[in-house]
């Protein structure tokens, strides 16, 4: 069992900012492990001064958010790319995403102050793996990919399969997360997140669903959720049961049903599982009245 | 020159952590990790070997150098235990984080490291955790040899409680449960501790709301006297009642003065959530003796209150359990009251005064009742209130518990309330929203706040006015400034006694010189504004006296306007500063009346202390003014998700004289925002381990300016004939009224559903809880 301490101090650090991408990925090269990210610092800051990340053993720390090559929002024939030291803010004013995709900007409206939303960044927010992350759980039902970029290497994983579990990520320890890519789709989208009072609160549960139609069927939808899993999930069989249909009164019952079923939400201080359970249903049956207006 | 408001708002205040000293060190406390242990070893090898660790402090230190924590309160008619309490623990824990060690380094960094290295070695108990369970027989015990987990204990009655009861119609029964809360001002505590060689004395800057108390309690701790301690207040980010508590200080005082150098101690927030004060949780078993005809007879309670490790030393808030019941009666007549209480001890960290000062126990207590009544009897909750409101004629009305009502009007207050709420349109909209599935609710908490307590320290005020040299006045009244603006009410009220321009009045900067300064009790309005009236009004006396003497005028020919004495007669004038001069220097007192040499009044300075003729002449009004607010919330609740939104607020106050509009608003919307938070939001969680969940601010959620209703604010005004200006003290009435007027709304918006609310805060999760359990079918 840790003592309690209730410090403010963060201990001797090693501390590299680099101004390019090159001097990152050299740096991550060679340091491997032991080297903790820092981009806004609105996520690690606090875990350390809460003890939760303690820095007593030589943690070297990268500061990526000097680093130019980061700083891009751009549409392109991909899709929308931003770069991963973009901040929320940033997200939130740029006209390009408010055009191209209106679901990742109302979801990144309701992180956090506006104070953080001025220092965090989109790629921190899902590097951090917080399974309550909101921003990750718009780009879940955006089907966006991630760039990881290493010395000499570059792949992009489908954020689908970044999430390992709370904190955790597919992220190599040489590799930096440089950019997100959301694929050019047209549909129409929602995003709703519960909090335990109206502003600047952390999500108990929050769900962001992406539809597409055609000849009035769903053609296409995509269902994420966050805070009911160790990561943010899809919720890929309540998604089966109402592509290639209408949306009607029985399978929308049927949908609120499968939901509660896929998910295996945590007990903690914020909510109970069986809360968060009956919200996914709550909030899903919200969603879909509100994208289809039943 | 700048005022104290203008600095503190372009973030020039100098608060504790802005001080720095040449040769500086800085204090970290090491706390236990377990709820409830026995200490076996503790290890400081590795940490003292650290390179710029001065010492550290632990139990075996503090026994050898200091006395136990002074108790604040006793009582000959309680049950009252008072544990000995030393500021670190010597064998046993008794709540998660408390302190163990004091670590004293070159730097905040190093102290953090060496604390992190300090190995103790720990013998778990089983915590004392759940209320109830902690006065079971079986329970695990705090004090051994209390053989119980009960630190206070009284059965008190008043009035004719078995006549009431026999009166009665039918009974009701009531449960209220509020869960542990408290107040988190945005600076939690700390201090800079320094001891002089030249002048020997142990100088302490604090963030403290009562520099006087502080002093006291740090001479007992450290066995020294009095005049060799000083404190200081820097400026101060809020306090709510939460720094009134002195005992980790003490580790620093006595620091410095074994390091010979001076220490600072600045906690974090989390370790201020973790081991500082907490308050309510509170739980209510009750019967009301009720007429068929709204009439409320009498009541019968048991109050359990859990005061975590315990409150008599490291504070007394034991002592709130006594205004929780005699609150109770609020505006209303009642003829019988019986309350068995208990202060209960368990493994939480230790209870403290926050904004209420149980006063808001039996407050709230009692407007629960007051909606329940309805409930039970199918009437409008409005109509129970007026069928049992005191009417203003019947003041000063003594109350059964022996208060005695200093003015007021309750029935124009809850009227202008329901005018200004509308609450014909909200009626009408409750019908058509519950057509379409949503449930809106309306409720109303009227309180009548005690305030200005005539016990123990409290009822200690002295205020001294002077003119200076220089023509200026210099006021010193013991109402320190932690923002909530008792420097501007101070000069406000100077400058309009003595005729001064308010930028000619200086207000001096509390510290433990004075005979005795705090902020507690709501007590400003009534003790040191008192006082201060009263020695205001002596100065101008005698400026007028020395003035008709310089100016060979008659006293009854002058008055003052803008800092000038002038005749009303005839053209003659002098200024504040001349007549400084003349008082002074030249011709000096020599050149005053002959009576006046003879009676010594030479001097432009006086002096007056003050205490309530409502407590003197009544002693069990231990409190001396009644200020009274309404609240009255609409709000909706999604019941879907249990979610709650607030429409409408409404809150009308009566403070008696207000001396500034602004200041009392103030203190009305924070205390509104805090009420809500409580109602909806805030919840100190400990789990089976009795380890604090909600211990930052992401989990302990304070409601934020977007959290915050629109509030309709009207004043009233009923002057107090027991103070010096018609002054009431109101700093803790919007607390009250607008906790329970949200839980009292949000009942009603459940009644559909046949939901009684029995506990807070209402969290969206309660509330869907509630909704699936009720009998009719939501779905």
């Amino acid at each position: 069992m840790r003592n309690f301490i209730g410090s403010r101090s963060i201990s001797k650090i090693s501390y590299f900012c680099p101004k390019s991408l090159t001097e990152a990925l050299d740096f991550l090269d060679n340091c491997k492990e032991n080297v903790k990210i820092l981009a806004g610092g609105t996520d690690v800051i606090p875990a350390v001064r809460s003890g939760k990340l303690l820095l007593i053993d030589n943690i070297n720390i990268l500061d990526i958010k000097s680093i130019d090559e980061l700083k891009h929002i751009v549409f392109e024939e991909e899709g929308l790319r931003i770069g991963a030291t973009v901040t929320l803010s940033e997200v939130i004013e740029s006209e390009i995403v408010k055009n191209n995709c209106p679901l990742l900007k109302k979801a990144i409206d309701q992180i956090g102050s506006m104070q953080i939303r001025n220092w965090a960044t989109i790629g921190g927010n899902i590097c951090n793996a917080s399974p309550a992350a909101d921003s990750a759980v718009s780009l879940l039902a955006l089907d966006a990919s991630l760039r990881l970029q290493s010395k000499g290497k570059s792949r992009l994983v489908p954020i689908n399969e970044f999430f390992v579990g709370p904190g955790k990520t597919k992220l190599k320890s040489d590799e930096l997360l440089t950019e997100i890519i959301i694929p050019k789709r047209n549909g129409n989208s929602t995003f709703i997140k519960l909090g335990r009072r109206n502003a600047f609160t952390l999500s108990l549960i929050s769900i962001a669903v992406f539809v597409q139609m055609k000849d009035n069927v769903i053609s296409d939808i995509k269902i994420a959720l966050g805070a009911v899993a160790p990561t943010p999930i899809r919720a890929q069989n309540t998604e089966k049961i109402l592509i290639g249909g209408k949306i009607t009164e029985e399978n929308l019952k049927t949908a609120v049903q499968t939901i509660k079923e896929e998910i295996n939400p945590i007990n903690d201080v914020r909510a109970s599982s069986e809360y968060r359970r009956d919200m996914s249903g709550e909030l899903l049956r919200k969603a879909l009245i509100n994208l289809f207006g039943i | 020159m700048q005022t104290r408001e203008e600095k503190i708002i372009s973030g020039k205040g100098i608060y504790v952590d802005d001080i720095v000293m040449p040769n500086m060190a800085y204090c970290l406390f090491v706390g236990s990790a377990y709820a409830h242990a026995n200490i076996k070893k503790i290890d400081l090898q590795q940490a003292l070997s650290l390179p710029g660790i001065i010492t550290i402090l632990t139990g075996k230190e503090i026994l050898e150098a200091m006395n136990p924590l002074p108790p604040t309160f006793g009582s000959s008619d309680w049950l009252w235990r008072t544990p000995i309490v030393y500021p670190l623990v010597l064998d046993k824990a008794r709540f998660y984080g408390e302190p163990i060690a004091a670590v004293i380094a070159e730097s905040p960094d190093i102290a953090s490291d060496a604390a992190n290295l300090i190995d103790i070695e720990y013998d778990p108990l089983e915590p004392v955790v759940d209320l109830t369970k902690a006065i079971e027989p079986a329970s695990p015990l705090l004090y051994e040899e209390w053989g119980d987990n009960i630190q206070i204990h009284k059965k008190v009655e008043f009035g004719d409680v078995q006549r009431s009861f026999e009166e009665a119609d039918r009974i009701l029964k009531v449960s209220w449960r509020e869960n542990r809360a408290s107040g988190f001002p945005i600076e939690a505590r700390g201090c800079v501790a320094f001891y002089d060689k030249m002048t020997e004395i142990l100088n302490v800057w604090s963030s403290t709301q009562s520099p006087s108390r502080a002093q006291y309690y740090l001479a007992q701790a450290l066995k020294l006297p009095m005049t060799r301690v000083k404190i200081t207040m820097a400026d101060v980010g809020g306090g709510f009642g939460n720094k009134l508590n002195w005992w980790k200080e003490t580790v620093v005082a006595l620091a410095a003065i074994l390091i010979g150098r001076p220490v600072k101690w600045v906690e974090s927030k989390r370790e201020f959530i973790v081991t500082g004060p907490h308050q309510r949780d509170v739980l209510w078993k009750g019967e009301v003796a009720i007429k068929n005809d709204g009439t409320i007879l009498g009541i019968r309670a048991k109050l359990l209150v859990d005061l975590g490790v315990e409150s008599t030393c490291r504070e007394g808030a034991a002592r709130t359990l006594a205004p929780a019941c005699q609150a109770i009666p609020n505006a209303y007549h009642l003829k019988g009251l019986e309350v068995d209480v208990y202060g209960v001890v368990t493994n939480k960290s230790f209870y403290g005064a926050y904004r209420g000062f149980g006063k808001d126990k039996g407050i709230k207590f009692m407007e629960r009742i007051v909606q329940m009544t309805a409930r039970e009897l199918h009437m409008d909750p409005v109509q129970i209130r007026k069928k049992n409101l005191i009417q203003k004629e019947e003041f000063p009305y003594e109350q059964i518990t022996g208060y005695v009502y200093d003015s007021g009007n309750y029935e124009a207050l809850l009227e202008k309330a329901l005018e200004l709420g509308n609450l014909p349109y909200w009626e009408k909209e409750k019908q058509k929203r519950r057509e379409q599935d949503r449930y809106l609710g309306v409720g109303i908490g009227i309180t009548v706040e005690p305030a200005g307590l005539g016990t123990s320290t409290n009822a200690l005020t002295m205020a001294r006015v002077r003119m200076t040299p220089d023509g200026l006045i210099e006021v010193e009244a013991g109402q320190p400034d932690i923002g909530q603006g008792s420097t501007i009410t101070r000069r406000k009220i100077a400058a309009d006694i003595l005729g001064v321009k308010m930028d000619h009045i200086e207000v001096k900067r509390d510290n433990s010189d004075m005979v005795f300064t705090a902020v507690f009790s709501s007590r400003g309005a009534v003790y040191p504004t008192s006082a201060l009236a009263k020695a205001a009004k002596l100065l101008r006396q005698r400026i007028i006296s020395f003035a008709a003497d310089f100016l060979n005028e008659s006293p009854s020919n002058l008055d003052i306007k803008e800092s000038v004495v002038y005749s009303k007669t005839s053209h003659k004038e002098i200024t504040f500063k001349e007549l400084a001069r003349k008082a002074y220097f030249s011709p000096g007192p020599i050149g005053l009346g002959t009576e006046k040499k003879i009676n010594h009044e030479v001097v432009l300075d006086v002096s007056a202390t003050w205490f309530s003729p409502n407590t003197a002449r009544h002693p069990k009004s231990t409190y001396t003014t009644f200020c009274a607010g309404v609240d009255l919330v609409v709000l909706e609740i999604d019941k879907h998700t249990g979610q709650v939104n607030i429409l409408k607020y409404v809150h009308v106050h009566d403070a008696g004289t207000v001396i500034d509009e602004n200041i009392v608003d103030g203190q009305i919307y924070g205390g509104i925002m805090q009420g809500i938070g409580e109602a909806l939001y805030e919840e100190l969680v400990y789990n089976q381990k009795g380890e604090l969940l909600s211990n930052s601010y992401s989990d302990y959620l304070i409601p934020t300016t977007l959290d915050s209703p629109n509030v309709i604010v009207e004043h009233l005004c009923t002057p107090s004939p027991f103070t010096e200006l018609g002054t009431k003290g109101m700093g803790e009435a919007p607390i009250i009224g607008s906790k329970v007027a949200v839980i009292n709304a949000i009942e009603d918006a459940l009644s559909p559903l046949g939901i009684v609310v029995t506990e807070s805060p209402a969290t969206p999760e309660r509330i869907r809880g509630w909704i699936l359990e009720s009998k009719e079918e939501v779905e």
